[in-house]
């Protein structure tokens, strides 16, 4: 998919307030990759990096194991 | 205080210098305006070319620095000016910020970081992950503090005149955190009920947004947060204080001024009495409201907000006496009988039966003595947000015509438009231009209006064009109800002879601690401000809690101050902090069609949805960053949230200054063929340092459009050094050999990966670096001598290269890669420039402060007794930057040693 960065960085960071929890339902069914969250949500991957990297730093998901054969981690909520 | 060295900038080598002269016995200070010492060698994940951790090598230096007895560090302080003495001396004026946390009590646990609700952009990670508002600036921070981003306070809270934080619960709501955002409200205000449904909403008229597409809905979602917390909570989850206070204070009147004042007061421990004229309590509230804007059952659940704590009202029960009063010991009394009387208009006729007040009328029909209107024809007169409740109240009551009949035009009508306009759309009649000359009646009866016609002449004294009389203009309508909106009157009567009034017959108090002319005796609300916005009212209750309480507890009222809410932010500068901002409509509270709302008392707004509530809340810009949420305080166990904290101006004088600020880095957005900014997988060399660091933002090497582990990597030197046309002709020394370490560190995270090195030349002239650069192209790295032209986005995100292979000769190539790393270059801080006042810093060619004798006096700078360490002199490495530094220092040492033997 491709992407373009089109929104101030600012405030896709403020959106994690919000979106976090939807990442949260949607990895209660289980383990996800940035591109799989992006495309049930319907956000722009990039974005979806930002948030996902934000809810891994403060604890909230963690990765699973090693990364697929195409290099993607998934990622699910932290017990 | 005296100092004999500043160091300016506690970077490596202003690190380095004030060791050096600290370990000489000198007295140093170190002034930092990061929040940690270390600039910005402790962000790297390691250094060349021994590949030892940036970290390890820093952290001691830092902890060194910091604990030294002889050096002094100052973090989040600016310097204001230096300026030279005649003696050879400086005085050096510094302002520290507020950090609003007491440094001595937090342990650095981070736990405020956690609860903090404001996402701000990690500088540290230069943008590639969020941090909070409150935040420990990175892991290995010296001092490891957190600090709370607060550079003012939010326009909406600081607008509000009960001080309730509107930012905070806005940003509560947002993230979810709707009880905390309840009992955030409730810090300031106890009505939340009403505020939702009957507040003017000053802080929507200076939210940011307004100046954009439309101010956050803030009522709106304080109404979500409302409902919601009443539905689960019919009762206060508190009740009275374990302990009161031995003095009882008297409030006479239960409006919302009397019930805030009660409910801080209540708070706090006293025994309070509510005295209330009307059958229940609630003031103009309960009785001045209709039920269709404000439902009793919500004045009654705000109400047990406050009997909650203890509080008695008494209601039946009319005060006429302060004195009476104090009589029965009460020890301190606050009046706030509000305004429930409209002044006359002084025209013939209106004494007859069947003109009201306006207050007048809003009682009786929301008592029920009014019941009915029905084929009746009212005419409301006034033009104010009080004519249009008891118009809107008449068409409820079955009247067949109602008519707002105002002196001048719309324009000038002081009610708000959507009041006007749902008064219009329920079939109301506007009258504009348009005065009663006379009631006319039969058997004391009203039955006429001789209306007289109005033209609008020049602006009075309020601004508004003057209503002028039409001559031989005069008409007859015929009516049977007319209500007089025409401005309230305070209920201040009985006490004109005990206290000081104003001409208009409000009280007189002293502005601040709304003190009266009698001891003890305190007034607010609209009895001392006149007819005014409900949450004035209950911030001046909220007021008189304050000064009531210091006055009981003996404590002096003068000379404090009861708000210290820092100053709002720079709406524009908080607009500037985003390079674009996305439209979003704001959120509507729906509302009943006109013509099913008029036939009953039904509330006419709808509450919004959760959804709508979070997503309107994540409107807000966070314009003063923090919200005021209080969730660090809660979450903080060191109890170090300090939010009366202030900045700081200092002065010091000082024997010598050295200037170690650093260098910037070039901004990459302005090489724009590169695309970085566009294209989520083109990075610069201080985000890769921070992806392949321990203290990553990630969970490994990953590109950030996707969260791929990359597996094609190109690195493009000399982004924005050597480059004419970007007006940086200079070498930055460091780019080919950071770049090549962080081909190496990428190929250690992932072996697999491709690396290509696009270069000019490669610069390794230090000891190893020949070897270092060796050692890359062994382990596989690839380097291409060709200036990469431009940089395009493929649909897979991944990035095809332009270039020239010069070595090759094959003329122009492409090549694709998943992710290019800009080897940014360094440029001068020139902020040191302008430090001194009186003295010039002389910059160089290239705008770095200059050494005038750099070939013998390395660090000597164009002011006497002021040198130059590290990167503020030139682009260098760390090891260079290090021994420049100690050079400063002994320059340093040897002025202040000249100057005390020649003193």
């Amino acid at each position: 998919m491709t992407v373009e960065i089109k929104r101030d960085l600012v405030e896709v960071m403020r959106d994690e307030r919000v979106i976090r929890d939807s990442i949260i339902n949607l990895l209660r069914n289980g383990p996800r990759t940035v591109i799989e969250i992006a495309e049930t949500l319907k956000h722009p991957p990039h974005e979806v990096m930002i948030w996902v990297a934000t809810m891994w730093r403060y604890g909230a998901i963690v990765e699973t194991g090693k990364p697929d054969e195409e290099g993607y981690y998934k990622y699910q909520l932290n017990q | 205080m005296n100092y004999d060295i500043l160091v300016v900038g506690g970077g490596i080598a202003g690190m380095e210098s004030a060791l050096i002269l600290g370990d000489m016995g000198y007295k140093v200070l170190l002034v930092e305006k990061e929040a940690s010492i270390g600039g910005k060698m402790i962000l790297l994940s390691k250094v060349f070319p021994t590949l030892d951790c940036a970290s390890c090598i820093s952290t001691p230096k830092m902890a060194a620095t910091i604990n030294h007895p002889g050096i002094t560090v100052l973090t989040y302080s600016q310097i204001r000016e230096i300026s030279r003495m005649d003696d050879g001396r400086f005085i050096v004026r510094l302002k520290k910020e507020a950090t609003f946390v007491d440094f001595a009590a937090c342990t650095g646990c981070g736990e405020c970081e956690l609860a903090c609700t404001v996402a701000i952009s990690d500088p540290f990670n230069y943008d590639l992950v969020a941090s909070r508002s409150a935040h420990i600036l990175y892991p290995q921070a010296v001092p490891k503090k957190a600090i709370i981003e607060r550079p003012g306070s939010s326009p909406c809270s600081f607008t509000c005149p009960a001080g309730v934080k509107a930012h905070g619960y806005v940003s509560l709501v947002r993230s979810g955190k709707y009880e905390e955002a309840f009992h955030l409200h409730m810090e300031d205000a106890p009505l939340p009920g009403t505020l939702a449904r009957a507040c003017y909403a000053p802080c929507e008229d200076s939210c940011t947004r307004s100046d954009l597409e439309g101010a956050v809905s803030i009522r709106a979602i304080k109404r979500f947060m409302v409902d919601r917390y009443y539905k689960d909570h019919p009762e206060p989850e508190y009740g009275p204080p374990e302990k009161f206070f031995d003095k009882r204070i008297a409030i006479v009147g239960s409006g919302p001024a009397g019930l805030s004042a009660a409910y801080h007061l209540g708070k706090r421990g006293y025994p309070i009495t509510i005295f209330e004229g009307a059958p229940q309590p609630g003031g103009m509230l309960r009785y001045g409201i209709p039920a269709y804007r404000l439902p009793d059952d919500i004045v009654d659940r705000d109400i047990k907000n406050i009997t909650a704590l203890g509080v008695e009202i008494k209601t039946k029960t009319r005060i006429t006496s302060m004195k009476a009063l104090k009589n029965e010991g009460f020890d301190a009394v606050f009046l706030a009988v509000g305004t429930n009387r409209t002044w006359k208009m002084k025209v013939p006729g209106e004494d007859l039966n069947g003109v009201m007040e306006c207050m007048e009328f809003l009682t009786e029909a929301n008592t029920g003595s009014i019941k009915d209107l029905s084929g009746k024809t009212v005419v409301v007169v006034g033009g104010g947000n009080s004519a249009i409740d008891p118009a809107r109240m008449a068409v409820r009551m079955g009247a067949k015509s109602v008519v707002i009949m105002y002196r001048r035009s719309r324009n000038e009508m002081p009610a708000h438009d959507w009041e006007v306009k749902a008064a219009l759309d329920e079939g109301i009649e506007l009258q504009v231009l348009k005065t009663p000359k006379s009631f006319i009646g039969e058997n004391g009866q009203l039955s006429k209006i001789e209306v007289l016609s109005m033209q609008l002449g020049e602006p009075d004294e309020s601004g508004r064009r003057r209503p002028i009389p039409k001559k031989g203009s005069e008409f007859t309508l015929p009516v049977d109800l007319v209500i007089l909106a025409i401005g309230l009157r305070p209920c201040t009567e009985s006490f004109k002879d005990e206290l000081e009034e104003n001409r208009d017959e409000t009280i007189k108090v002293n502005e601040e601690t709304l003190e009266t002319s009698m001891p003890s005796v305190f007034a607010g609300g609209d009895a001392v401000t006149g007819a005014s916005m409900i949450v004035n009212a209950i911030g001046q209750g909220k007021r008189a809690a304050f000064y009531i309480h210091r006055y009981l507890q003996g404590e002096s009222l003068d000379g404090i101050t009861f708000d210290s809410r820092l100053p709002a932010v720079d709406k524009k500068e908080v607009i500037g902090r985003s390079s674009s901002i996305s439209r979003r409509e704001p959120i509507i509270m729906r509302e009943l069609p006109p013509d099913e709302r008029k036939q009953d008392f039904k509330e006419v707004e709808c509450c919004i949805s959760e959804e709508e509530a979070r997503s309107g809340a994540n409107r807000c810009l966070d314009c003063g960053v923090c919200s005021e949420c209080n969730e660090c305080i809660k979450a903080c166990p060191a109890d170090a949230i300090n939010f009366t904290m202030r900045s700081e101006e200092q002065t010091h004088e000082i024997s010598s200054v050295i200037v170690s600020t650093g260098f910037k880095l070039f901004d990459a957005h302005l090489k724009t063929s590169y695309g970085y900014g566009r294209y989520p997988n083109v990075v610069t060399a201080m985000q890769m340092d921070r992806i392949l660091s321990p203290t990553r933002p990630y969970n490994a090497v990953l590109r950030p459009s996707d969260g791929k582990m990359p597996d094609n990597i190109a690195f493009v030197l000399c982004t924005g050094s050597r480059d004419h046309t970007l007006n940086n002709p200079l070498c930055s020394r460091v780019c080919c050999m950071y770049s090549i370490k962080q081909a190496q560190l990428t190929m250690g995270a992932s072996p697999l990966a491709d690396i290509t090195i696009y270069y000019i030349d490669i610069r390794a002239f230090g000891k190893g670096y020949e070897e270092f650069y060796q050692q890359a192209k062994g382990m596989g790295t690839f380097f291409v001598k060709g200036r990469v032209s431009e940089i395009e986005q493929l649909d897979n995100s991944n990035l095809m290269l332009h270039y020239e292979d010069i070595e090759s000769g094959e003329g122009p190539q492409t090549t694709e890669h998943d992710m290019v790393v800009l080897s940014v270059g360094l440029l001068p801080n020139i902020e040191a420039l302008s430090l001194f006042k009186d003295n010039q810093l002389e910059a160089d060619h290239y705008a770095y402060v200059k050494e005038v004798e750099e070939d013998i006096n390395p660090g000597k700078t164009s002011i006497d007794g002021v040198f130059v360490a590290g990167t503020a002199s030139a682009p260098r490495d760390i090891p260079d930057s290090i021994l420049h530094a100690g050079s400063a220092a002994a320059q340093a040492a040897a002025y202040i040693e000249r100057n005390r033997r020649s003193a």
